[in-house]
């Protein structure tokens, strides 16, 4: 085969630029570590990394609205505990009244307790969180029990509120007040009652209100079990979801990541086959018959 | 009858044959980097014998022609693979293009769609909060603008590949033009029977040329006029005469078509330069545009039915059904006009979060953030976020194999054209030996005129005394 300068040339720099390339790929390879900078380095990979890219986005927005709805639950949980405790301390004050050796002083004394009792669970059937009342249904800016002379009105709704929990979960995050207070026998109502009965000590009124308070405590009871289920299942997502971020994040990883050793390595070997390349290149254009006929 | 001056002619024969053989390879050697020159040979030939009683009798030597190493298939061949590498270089660079305007990190429209979504996801924590209604508002704006944006440079590649086209068709004329005058110049320097081989040098770069911008066949014609159509059968020379190409602009978007004569051949045309240019300005790119429109499109209409069904924060709330994007008029060009309605851009109120027409109810904001995990593209198969996945799987699938074709097909025009080199090429070594055996072939020749010469002198010598 008839060798041409031209043909040498044109071999030669064929041969630099696909060095040239493989340098350049493996430079960008280390300093932005990743393989795939481009589409077209891998379309697979690019694409499967964007797909998964909006899922961690979505599933952070999760993490974070599902961090605020702990904080709501737990606010949630603690004022039904404390209308729970309230209930019972009015329990108390009722099985008192009923002991039998009550003086009229001392009536008026336990009835003033309930008007304490009432007004402790007006204030947390009241609760907001930042500025969003937790048992006004979904009138959650307005004030839901107001007290208009000893009477409480209910000014929320039986709405629920919803959230979703992750892609496919979505719970009913509120208690409306209407399912805890209002509805028959109502507590405010009852201990109303409970206080007209203690100044009139009348014992079987008293009992029948603590057969209602049973009934008042059992539906507050009820709600905080739906609550606590609400909190362990969000707290349970707290966890799966910054896992599964983790997971799709190192998949990702896997797809678009470099190998620094192997593409520094690559770059040093790539770097040498040029020098000798060029090396070797200007010693063979020396080569010629001219030089050597006198 | 042969006599002395006979030997001298033979002499001066041998001289001047192999004078015009080392005129030959200096001319080679002079011509070693001239891109298209085909190696020549002066082709030595013995003059006619003359015959004698004893026998024909030699009378010299002669050039009787200058002959270059031409492989007409080969560079067939070349002209074929040249029209691939043309094809596939634009494209590669038009995708190129395409690719970071969709490309992992640019543009956004992936972003985009996550931070749309999610805004209403957050707006579901509280409905009645107006700065997370901004919040939607300031994503759904974003989401708008990464779609115009995207839609926009795609409109731009694909027109700079249409000024492409333009530009391309004006140089094909030139070439066709330089073919046509110099078939017309070696049909008449080769009447006289001897090779225009300069001439037929220019016409094979000019061939080669015209081959990386489109696709064509050629043949050449006894008188040495080459004959140049499309591969789809359009003519572009005959003889002497070109048929210039001419590119005409249609429609409201300046698409240039292209016409040869009265035909319309912008469809026939597929390889070359021009080929790949048409492929990716009515091909690839209109797909691209048209996955991202049908993406575009589905958001908005999906995102207004349901915002539509929704009630608003107003006071008292009021369900008008109001659209939360401007609806688009067509799937074409939805993504070029995504935009967000300017009722609801006006006043954050107007967010339909709600149904119940309550202030805190969220069912609507959580129905519309639901809307990202349904799969509702592609048959029901694909999410919006995984609809933009597979578009750019598919930009990137079309520039990683075009460039794979293109870095193929070069190393194939690396060996052709090495090939032709060594049929056609010159060799520096080979002209150097070439240049001593003509070299010794002349002093020996002139050496024998010196023979010749004294023999003639003895003669005179010996007889004129």
């Amino acid at each position: 085969m008839r060798l041409t300068p031209s043909t040498q040339n044109r071999n030669f720099l064929q041969n630099i630029n696909d060095l040239q390339n493989r340098l350049n790929k493996a430079q960008d390879e280390v300093s932005s570590g990743k393989t795939v900078t481009r589409l077209s380095d891998n379309p697979f990979a690019a694409a499967q990394a964007s797909k998964l890219m909006s899922v961690i986005g979505a599933n952070d927005q999760f993490i974070a609205l599902n961090e605020q709805l702990l904080g709501r639950l737990e606010v949630t949980d603690s004022a039904l505990q404390g209308m729970t405790r309230s209930v019972d301390s009015a329990r108390v004050l009722a099985a008192q009244a009923l002991s039998g050796t009550t003086t009229p002083e001392a009536r008026l004394a336990l009835a003033q307790n309930v008007d304490g009792v009432k007004a402790q669970i007006l204030s947390a059937s009241n609760t907001q969180v930042n500025g969003v009342f937790l048992f006004g249904g979904t009138q959650s800016n307005t004030q839901p029990f107001v007290d208009a002379g000893g009477t409480i009105t209910y000014n929320g709704n039986d709405e629920a509120i919803h959230q979703r929990l992750d892609r496919s979960v979505v719970i009913q995050t509120n208690i409306t007040g209407q399912d805890l207070f209002m509805g028959s026998p109502s507590v405010f109502t009852t201990l109303d009652d409970l206080k007209a009965a203690i100044l009139a000590n009348d014992a079987g009124a008293i009992r029948a209100r603590l057969g209602d308070l049973d009934a008042v405590s059992d539906r507050i009871n009820a709600a905080n079990a739906v609550v606590g289920n609400n909190l362990q299942l969000v707290q349970q997502l707290q966890r799966a979801l910054p896992e599964n971020n983790e997971a799709l994040q190192r998949h990702i990883s896997s797809l678009t990541d470099a190998n620094l050793v192997e593409s520094i390595s690559d770059m040093n070997l790539t770097n040498q086959a040029i020098q000798v390349s060029l090396n070797s290149q200007s010693q063979i254009q020396h080569l010629s018959l001219l030089d050597f006929l006198r | 009858m042969w006599d002395l001056f006979s030997s001298l002619e033979i002499g001066r024969r041998a001289l001047s044959a192999q004078q015009a053989a080392l005129q030959v390879t200096s001319n080679n050697i002079a011509n070693v980097n001239t891109p298209g020159y085909h190696r020549q040979r002066a082709v030595l030939e013995p003059t006619p014998a003359e015959p004698t009683p004893i026998g024909p009798l030699g009378t010299g030597v002669t050039v009787t022609k200058i002959e270059a190493a031409r492989d007409r298939f080969l560079e067939y061949r070349i002209g074929q693979v040249t029209q691939g590498v043309g094809r596939d270089e634009a494209i590669a660079g038009y995708l190129g293009q395409v690719e970071t305007v969709l490309g992992t990190s640019e543009s956004g429209v992936q972003e985009g769609i996550t931070r749309f979504f999610n805004s209403f996801s957050a707006l579901s924590a509280d409905a009645t909060s107006i700065p997370l209604r901004y919040g939607v508002i300031s994503a759904a704006a974003n989401l708008s603008a990464t779609f115009r944006n995207a839609a926009g440079l795609l409109a731009d590649v694909r027109s700079s590949a249409n000024s492409a086209v333009t530009d391309t068709v004006r140089e094909i004329n030139t070439l066709t033009g330089t073919i046509a005058k110099l078939n017309a110049q070696i049909a008449g320097a080769e009447l006289g029977g001897a090779d225009a081989n300069t001439l037929r040098d220019q016409r094979s770069v000019a061939l080669n040329e015209l081959s990386k911008t489109l696709d064509i066949h050629y043949y050449e014609a006894d008188d040495g006029a080459i004959s140049v159509a499309t591969a789809a059968g359009a003519t572009l020379v005959t003889a002497g005469f070109a048929q210039a190409l001419t590119a005409t602009t249609t429609g409201p978007d300046g698409i240039v078509q292209i016409q040869a004569g009265l035909n319309d051949i912008t469809n026939s045309i597929r390889d070359g330069k021009l080929g790949g240019l048409l492929e990716a300005r009515d091909r690839l790119i209109p797909a691209y545009q048209q996955q991202l429109d049908t993406l575009a499109e589905s958001i908005i209409s999906q995102v207004n039915a349901v915002h539509a069904g929704g009630s608003d924060l107003q006071i008292p709330p009021s369900s008008t059904a109001i659209d939360f994007f401007v609806p688009a008029a067509s799937v074409t060009g939805a993504a070029a006009a995504f935009s967000l309605n300017p009722t609801v851009a006006g006043d954050a109120r107007s967010i339909a979060a709600g149904q119940s027409g309550s202030p805190g109810d969220n069912a609507n904001a959580i129905a519309i953030a639901g809307l990202a995990f349904q799969k509702t593209l592609a048959g029901g198969t694909e999410t919006f976020s995984e609809a933009f996945g597979s578009l750019q799987f598919r930009v990137g699938t079309d520039t990683q194999s075009a460039s794979s074709r293109l870095s193929t097909s070069n190393a194939l025009l690396v060996q052709l054209e090495n090939s032709r080199d060594a049929a056609s090429g010159v060799s520096l070594d080979e002209e150097a030996i070439d240049l001593l055996r003509f070299q010794r072939a002349y002093q020996a020749a002139a050496r024998y005129i010196n023979v010749v010469d004294q023999l003639t002198e003895e003669l005179i010598h010996t007889l004129g005394n």
